[in-house]
């Protein structure tokens, strides 16, 4: 029910008092109010525009966000008011929805912006009002077609789908010869043969010349086999490339079936009727008919004009309009033949001998041609020629601006396409622009906490100071993210650089500093390629990480293991808890390097097939610590249970497996 | 003339009430009472006038299931006091106070003039059955038992061997009054 309708009710339920004397049962109690307040007003601040509202009148959609207790979540204790982050304009809406019970969409605000605050406001798109719905859905419509656009032409482009069959992709080829630069040259290369078909048809019956026997010939006659061999070549080509888009398609049936393909054979259906038939004389005369044909060829140009495309399309979808021209004309044309016969009838050497006879009149004059090659004499004749081309202006002029109109809103919505396509690559760089910048300014923080270990470490604590330029705290706070899931994947943000892979060769025993130097070195070249690719190529990494782990292998030889399999124990039992796997901080192992051979140990086997299963994520904890903030060897370190290891348990959050 | 109307129509366009005062005095309702009540009818009825037509349709939507036009015909008579043909502030107002807060003599009053169409001060047959049909109609036709074209009449019937005290075919106000009162509680 309504909420206006539900104000009445209280007064509909008061005049039921009218029932009761004729009642014969008795009536049944009334539901009981509870909590019956005093109305109130409650203020609604929305991102400092106060509303204010009665609170019933939010209570009448008890299952919208304002109508429950959900907006208690929002309830600003120091200013008594309900504080809502969010777009006031909008706003304004919903609450007049809460206040008349109709929804309205207002025309200025954008259709995704006003949907996410319905959906925000538990208010479901549905209740909008007839006033503004159909508005509201145009709207949505145009957005979600755009959508599909972009995805659309995103997965095309992307280039990265799965391999496709050999069909497929000469089909996409043929569709769209942007695709590779095969298709562009197979493209041009039928467009010129198309071109060159053509003008041979033309030229074919130019007279060029005579030959002695003082004859007209057409240039098609004299050099007769110059001709044949060119037609020859163009329907070759077109026999090949017919064959191989039959080949390719999806589903063959449609595309014979289509009006491309049915242009494509009857463009070279008259060569082979050519060929088959032989110099037989009642036939030779049908088959210059065919050659008539030929002239078809000049429709495969659609494939290579949006135009034409456009205008055939047009047609197609006025055909209505065209059938009631060619109608409309027809009476007319019969009516004033007639009328032209009858008139002319009399008149003597008259050339309307019938009324069929006087069609071609009379559509020479409705169209406004007179070729005067037939006139009326008589004045009843003229009378009535005048009116015929009068309406003839009128007849022809009246479905014409509809086609045009047609044609013209198909084509700026292919305007539309074009320029979204367009926009979209520029919208598209942008996004990368900013992805690039966001990752190198990771990698940069990176270099810089790294650095900063490498100055702790050497004790010159003032430089540090120097290298901390100032990054916001979200942007720590991202970056610490970021790093996280490098560790846990083992892998790291580079890009796919060949040099990497040189020097994870050459990196085989290597201190501190100077696999600092090497880190320090694959960032830089890592931001100046980066644009080229974002998926870390798993083979540097692996190369990465093998060399941290042959390098750790290397240290632990150093160690007094009395307890390694001990840890490798712990590190089993600790495997229900969480983990940490393979991914390393070099830092960490040559800072602590007494201390974290064991664990060392532990991560060994772990490392060597570099997966993950799960992470710890620690609190980002002291510097001095934890640099990099994650990534504890696991707590089992037995016998080095120093200060650093039990600050490292407690500062350890165990967060649920992956 | 046409000037005129235009006037006359942008007059009517809206209805002030009178004051909150009289209104308080008319009624026994609360001031805050009276405050919501005409914020939710002004809500509803911006002109604050209400027509037969508009009261009929918003009377109908409490009974999707039948035909709620006649009754609310009825009941918008007797909430008319005036016979102004269109439904006041006041009207409601008063009469809303009648429903809920008068006596037991006041409802009662109330009732018989709801059924009394043509206000003469007594019920006659026909009336009472063009009430009970109406009230039938508001029913609707998907009820169990299925209705009767006879319900009505029979009910009527029913009605007046109660109330008819002489058994002239009219219900005077005394009789309805006295029987109501004795049958059974009336103004929960």
């Amino acid at each position: 029910m309504a909420a206006g309708v539900a104000a009445w009710l209280p007064f509909a339920r008061a005049a039921a008092i009218g029932w009761m004397p004729v009642a014969n049962c008795p009536m049944p109690l009334a539901p009981t109010e509870k909590n019956k307040r005093q109305d109130e007003l409650i203020i609604l601040n929305v991102s400092g525009r106060r509303f204010q509202t009665w609170r019933t009148t939010l209570e009448r959609y008890p299952d919208t966000l304002l109508g429950s207790t959900e907006k208690e979540f929002f309830f600003n204790e120091d200013t008594k008011e309900y504080f809502f982050d969010r777009d006031p304009e909008v706003f304004r809406c919903i609450l007049n929805f809460y206040r008349t019970g109709k929804l309205h969409y207002p025309r200025y605000e954008c259709i995704s912006a006003y949907d996410e605050e319905l959906a925000f406001y538990g208010i479901l798109p549905e209740i909008i009002g007839d006033c503004c719905y159909e508005e509201y859905k145009d709207r949505k419509r145009e957005n979600a077609e755009r959508l599909m656009d972009d995805n659309d032409s995103e997965n095309n482009q992307e280039g990265s789908m799965p391999s496709l069959s050999f069909r497929q992709t000469m089909w996409r080829a043929f569709e769209n010869p942007h695709t590779s630069t095969l298709a562009l040259v197979f493209y041009y290369v039928t467009g010129f043969f198309i071109a060159v078909s053509v003008i041979t048809n033309v030229v074919e019956t130019v007279p060029c010349g005579t030959v002695p026997g003082n004859k007209e010939l057409p240039c098609g006659e004299r050099y007769a086999v110059a001709f044949f061999c060119l037609d020859t070549a163009c329907v070759m080509i077109f026999t090949v490339e017919y064959l191989l888009r039959l080949f390719a398609a999806p589903s063959r049936y449609r595309f014979i079936r289509s009006v491309m393909s049915i242009i494509d054979v009857v463009a070279i259906m008259p060569y082979y009727i050519g060929l088959v038939m032989t110099n037989n004389e009642d036939v030779s005369g049908a088959f210059v008919t065919l050659r008539v044909f030929r002239v078809f060829r000049i429709f495969k140009f659609s494939r290579h004009s949006q135009g034409l495309r456009i205008l055939g399309y047009t047609l197609k979808s006025c055909a209505s309009e065209l059938g009631f021209l060619l109608f409309s004309l027809t009476m007319a044309i019969i009516i004033f033949a007639t009328v032209m016969f009858y008139a002319e009838k009399g008149s003597s050497a008259s050339k309307f001998t019938s009324i069929p006879a006087s069609f071609w009149y009379t559509i020479v004059t409705m169209t406004t041609l007179g070729y005067g090659d037939m006139v009326p004499k008589t004045i009843a004749g003229k009378i009535f020629g005048s009116i015929c081309s009068l309406s003839g202006v009128l007849v022809i002029a009246l479905p014409v601006p509809v086609i045009v109109s047609n044609f013209s809103r198909i084509y700026h919505q292919n305007q539309r396409a074009d320029k979204r396509r367009a926009q979209k690559k520029a919208r598209l760089a942008r996004i990368r622009v900013a992805k690039t910048g966001s990752s190198n300014a990771y990698l940069h923080s990176k270099r810089n906490g790294l650095l900063n270990e490498a100055l702790e470490l050497t004790g010159s604590t003032d430089d540090e100071q120097h290298m901390t330029k100032g990054t916001s705290l979200i942007e720590s706070q991202h970056h610490h993210l970021l790093h996280c899931l490098e560790k846990t994947t083992g892998l790291s943000y580079l890009v796919d650089d060949p040099l990497l892979s040189v020097r994870t060769s050459t990196i085989k025993n290597h201190e501190f500093i100077d696999e600092q130097l090497f880190e320090q070195n694959c960032m830089e070249s890592s931001m100046q390629n980066y644009p080229s690719s974002r998926s870390p190529s798993l083979s540097s990494h692996h190369g990465l990480t093998t060399s941290c782990c042959s390098r750790r292998n290397k240290k632990t030889t150093h160690l007094p293991n009395s307890s390694v399999p001990a840890t490798r124990l712990r590190s089993m039992q600790e495997l229900s808890t969480i983990h940490i796997q393979c991914s390393e901080q070099p830092s960490l192992t040559t800072s602590r390097s007494s201390l974290n051979m064991k664990s060392d140990d532990g991560l060994r086997p772990n490392c060597k097939t570099a997966q993950i299963t799960t992470a710890i994520i620690s609190i980002p904890t002291p510097p001095a610590l934890t640099p990099e903030g994650e990534s504890r060897p696991p707590p089992s370190s037995p016998s080095h249970s120093t200060n650093i290891s039990t600050t490292t348990t407690s500062n350890i959050v165990k967060v649920s497996a992956l | 003339a046409d000037s005129s109307e235009a006037e006359l129509e942008l007059v009517a366009a809206r209805h002030q009430p009178e004051g909150l005062e009289q209104l308080l005095a008319r009624t026994k309702f609360t001031k805050r009472e009276l405050q919501s009540l005409y914020r939710g009818f002004k809500n509803e009825c911006p002109s604050g006038l209400v027509d037969e037509e508009t009261f009929k349709l918003i009377y109908s939507q409490f009974f999707p299931q039948g035909d709620a036009s006649s009754y609310a015909h009825f009941l918008f008579d007797a909430f008319d006091a005036d016979r102004s043909g269109t439904l006041c502030f006041q009207d409601f107002a008063v009469g809303l106070s009648v429903l809920l807060r008068g006596t037991v003599r006041q409802k009662l009053e109330w009732a018989f003039n709801l059924y009394d169409l043509n206000k003469d001060g007594c019920i006659s047959k026909e009336e009472m059955l063009e009430i009970m049909k109406s009230i039938y109609d508001m029913m609707g036709s998907c009820t169990h038992p299925p209705p009767r074209d006879s319900a009505a009449a029979e009910h009527v019937e029913l009605f007046f061997q109660k109330m008819d005290r002489n058994g002239d075919g009219l219900v005077t106000f005394e009789e309805f009054l006295e029987t109501c009162q004795r049958v059974r509680s009336i103004g929960r």
